[in-house]
């Protein structure tokens, strides 16, 4: 593997012409194929859009500049069309609201099948057999299928589950992880993320994992990367970063879970 | 910075100012072109037609058998009708007609909207299902019929307009109102003010009304042009204004016959009335957007 | 003398269309169990947690000792007055709720000074110029800058709108605070600096605090005491570090093991969920709840409902099968 599976090299993204705004400030970093690398920082600070800048879902008032070189690849330079076809077929993407991400209207199942009708031109029966399998492989039988067809009978913990088997149909060589687990309570949270590191084991997928909270990150990720203001401030592996943070922001979140353990806390402003 | 202080201090009392305004609605219709544009045109037709007694212009019901059907001339700016009276002092005096019908019948409709639909909405259960079935009676009739209905039974006259187009445009605010208030009073901050200790009425007047005014303020700028373009119709098929009163329908209406011979005794009051009705319908819509905007536009 | 007592708290919804003119009841009208028997006293300065996932009628029970939803079965009291004869405006000076939605439950057309002092108004505790000076005090003492005052909720950060909410619930005075999952959607650093200003607040004004969350971060810096609950009932009770120590209900452990806090000192901690996932055990009117993601369970469990068993130092735990 000399080739890593995503590089990108000095990504800008500006919103508006005026120039004001600019979220994400020349960040520059490699994935390898069957690694994990989190993205962590607080609220606001340009994960989301740097995601979104990498499976090229951002606005038009979006202003994106520099590389994302997916599979040799440079994707802000392809077409549209194209794009499409790396979306769900290269990269797969979850997000933070599962119960919004899924049509309500629209049998699991088949949301499942669809990527796979698109990108692999299946049938739709042979999609939906396969879709069951996918779902299977996420812990949801057919039983619950058959008594909650719909995303909107299914709590938001299956409605994940469901997004991570679509996500994952078409066999794709990153995912994409926004806040996965933010909406989810503590146990089905648990249960995501074992299961997602359990099915990038089994694929050798290489995952983007975008999350405010630094114990997921132990648990999920190869290395780290603190954002602020939309600029990395420090990366490295998950044990250096938590054993000796180096940025002040950094060591805020680590204290902030010692703290509350030990009971010391970090003093109010 | 201590001086500031104190200045904010002395004026902080935001009990009373309106909702909207709060919001800083005013200032961000002012960012809108269309906003500045619809507002600089419809003041400049409700200044007119409030100054209109000032000008000096012939009197809009003094017939000249002399002058019939004159085209423009510097005598008469607009030329003359049929009856020798000056175009342009009747449509003045027109203006006067259409945006206080306009203006007026809008009124008596939101008003009996927001009592009606307030009503419904708030209390809910059986009130709400009553009055709901009520409006619906109304809704159910085509408006432009229900009006002619109610006009030709009461005769013309100002105050039957008022009350026709009122009558038929009242049921519009009250669902818009009451499906506002449903959705407002099952908000968090409603049932917070509960908790608080707030009594209903405070809880509605504070915090449910000024939230639920959004919608209605801009359906109400477009409920005027649709008011005052019903007015031209009634006065067109002469069940509106008593002649020989003007009103830019009336005066559609009479000059009908004398198209090619006078086409600008039409083209006149058509222009009037379009182009208030357009003022008042762009300006429902720059609200509508500026309300809509209000999040959005909060991202630096 | 206990702050607030609730004796055998039951609440059940139903589920059903409910129209004027369009109403069905047909068979399928369910029965939902938000809460199921539950008791619990709070004393002057005491602080209890409630944990449980959503769905286990945290909430409910929130709403309801704010005098929001009137209980099925089971009476509440607050300073040893029955809740349903309280007055809301008398019950505001009691207890105060912090919402879960903390920018929701500030108006957003009032500047949140305004909101602050609304309930200042409505109860005649300051007037005309008084009112600002008290706003600014309250601001103060929960770390907000006053030049705030002015802005409106759009325009404040996460944390500050919930330093926002927690000054307007402090306007009245309470003696107890009722805490919805605060800080929940704000992240770790902030939640800390909320837990630290809880803390404070309640050394300075003698609080009694009832904290509702699903993870269980605040809930061990914060409480004293927690119940763990599941689908409507108590499973279990305790002071909280011997609860999430050793936690003995099935329910407490798989909860307590599903805390990220501990992937933080272990990365191959794994927290064993491979249970099956189980919809809608609101509605299982026998039995015990856990039953269907119950892994030790026996047939005995879908039977009986077991009843909350008092163990020694106020633990108690609702299992048939405890020792295992």
């Amino acid at each position: 593997m000399s080739e890593p599976l995503l590089k990108i090299n000095n990504l800008n993204v500006v919103y508006g012409a005026s120039a004001q705004s600019h979220v994400v400030k020349d960040v520059s970093f490699a994935l390898d194929a069957g690694e994990t690398i989190a993205i962590i920082g607080e609220s606001g600070t340009g994960k989301t859009t740097l995601a979104l800048a990498v499976a090229g879902l951002l606005d038009r008032n979006a202003h994106v500049d520099g590389q994302v070189i997916f599979d040799r690849e440079d994707l802000l330079a392809l077409p549209e069309e194209a794009m499409c076809k790396v979306r769900g077929g290269g990269i797969g993407m979850i997000f933070q609201d599962p119960r919004g991400s899924l049509d309500p209207s629209m049998k699991v199942v088949d949301q499942v099948a669809e990527p796979l009708r698109l990108h692999q031109g299946m049938k739709k029966k042979e999609a939906r057999r396969q879709a069951r399998h996918l779902l299977e492989a996420v812990s949801i039988s057919d039983e619950v299928i058959a008594v909650a067809p719909h995303a909107y009978q299914l709590s938001g913990g299956l409605c994940q589950r469901v997004m991570m088997a679509a996500a994952l149909a078409c066999n794709p060589k990153l995912l994409i992880a926004d806040e996965p687990t933010s909406s989810l309570d503590l146990t089905l949270q648990a249960q995501i993320i074992e299961l997602l590191r359990e099915r990038q084991k089994a694929s050798g997928l290489g995952v983007i994992f975008i999350t405010h909270d630094l114990a997921l990150v132990a648990k999920i990720a190869d290395r780290i990367m603190v954002m602020h203001n939309g600029a990395i401030v420090e990366q490295g592996s998950v044990e250096a970063v938590i054993d000796n943070p180096a940025n002040p922001y950094t060591a805020g979140l680590v204290s902030a879970w010692t703290g509350g353990r030990e009971g010391e806390g970090i003093a109010t402003a | 910075m201590v001086s500031s202080q104190k200045a904010l201090a002395s004026t902080w009392e935001p009990a009373q100012s309106n909702g909207i305004l709060r919001a800083g609605l005013l200032q961000r219709l002012m960012k809108n072109r269309t906003a500045i544009a619809s507002l600089t045109l419809a003041g400049f037709i409700v200044l007119i037609a409030l100054l209109v007694p000032l000008l000096p212009i012939q009197d809009p019901l003094l017939p000249d058998y002399d002058q019939i059907m004159q085209s423009p001339s510097s005598g008469h700016f607009l030329g003359t009708d049929l009856h020798g009276r000056d175009q342009l002092s009747r449509l003045l005096w027109a203006s006067r007609t259409s945006l206080l019908v306009g203006i007026v019948a809008t009124l008596m409709a939101v008003s009996a909207g927001i009592v009606i639909g307030g009503l419904a909405g708030y209390s809910g259960s059986i009130i709400d299902s009553l009055l709901m079935r009520f409006s619906d009676i109304f809704l159910s009739f085509p408006a432009i019929l229900g009006a002619i209905a109610i006009m030709a039974i009461l005769g013309p006259g100002r105050q039957n307009i008022f009350l026709a187009i009122a009558l038929f445009t009242w049921p519009v605010f009250a669902r818009l109102f009451r499906s506002t208030i449903l959705s407002v009073k099952e908000r968090t901050f409603v049932r917070a003010a509960r908790v608080l200790g707030s009594s209903n009425m405070r809880i509605f007047i504070r915090h449910v009304m000024p939230n639920s005014a959004g919608p209605l303020v801009s359906y109400t700028a477009m409920a005027v042009a649709g008011a005052i373009l019903a007015e031209a119709g009634l006065s067109f098929i002469n069940l509106g204004v008593q002649r020989p009163n003007p009103s830019w329908g009336m005066m559609l209406a009479e000059s009908m016959g004398q198209f090619e011979q006078a086409p600008w005794l039409i083209l006149a009051p058509g222009t009037a009335v379009t182009l208030t009705a357009l003022s008042f319908i762009l300006l429902g819509t720059a609200v509508t957007n500026a309300l809509d905007g209000k999040n959005a536009r909060e991202y630096q | 003398m206990p702050l607030l007592e609730l004796q055998a708290v039951s609440k059940v919804f139903h589920r059903h269309s409910n129209s004027f003119f369009l109403s069905t009841r047909d068979s399928r009208d369910e029965r939902i169990h938000a809460l199921r028997e539950v008791s619990m006293t709070v004393e002057p300065g005491q602080t209890i947690g409630i944990v449980g996932e959503s769905g286990a009628g945290k909430s409910t029970l929130a709403l309801m000792v704010a005098g929001l939803i009137a209980p099925t079965s089971g009476s509440l009291s607050i300073d040893n007055e029955l809740l349903g004869k309280i007055d809301r405006k008398r019950l505001s000076r009691k207890l105060q709720l912090i919402w879960q939605d903390t920018s929701g439950s500030l108006d957003p057309l009032l500047t949140v000074g305004a909101s602050v002092a609304e309930p200042l108004k409505i109860h005649g505790l300051a007037i005309g110029n008084e009112t600002r000076i008290h706003v600014g005090n309250l601001f103060r003492e929960v770390g907000l800058n006053e030049n705030l005052i002015d802005r409106y909720p759009h325009q404040l950060s996460g944390g500050e709108l919930q330093r926002v909410v927690i000054a307007r619930a402090l306007t009245t005075n309470p003696q107890l605070l009722i805490c919805d999952e605060p800080a929940s959607a704000l992240d770790v650093r902030i939640k800390a600096q909320i837990a630290d200003l809880l803390i404070k607040l309640q050394s300075a004004r003698g609080l009694a605090y009832v904290i509702i969350a699903h993870d269980l971060m605040l809930v061990r810096k914060v409480t004293d005491y927690i119940m763990v609950m599941y689908s409507g009932m108590v499973v279990e009770q305790g002071a909280t570090r011997e609860v999430l120590d050793h936690p003995l209900h099935p329910y407490s452990k798989l909860l307590v093991g599903s805390d990220p806090a501990l992937w933080l000192t272990d990365r191959n901690h794994e927290a064993g969920l491979k249970t099956s996932v189980a919809a809608g055990s609101m509605i299982i009117d026998s039995g015990c709840p856990y039953y269907p993601r119950c892994q030790i369970a026996i047939d005995r469990c879908r039977q009986l409902r077991p009843r909350l068993l008092r163990l020694k130092k106020g633990r108690a735990i609702a299992c048939l099968l405890p020792d295992k």
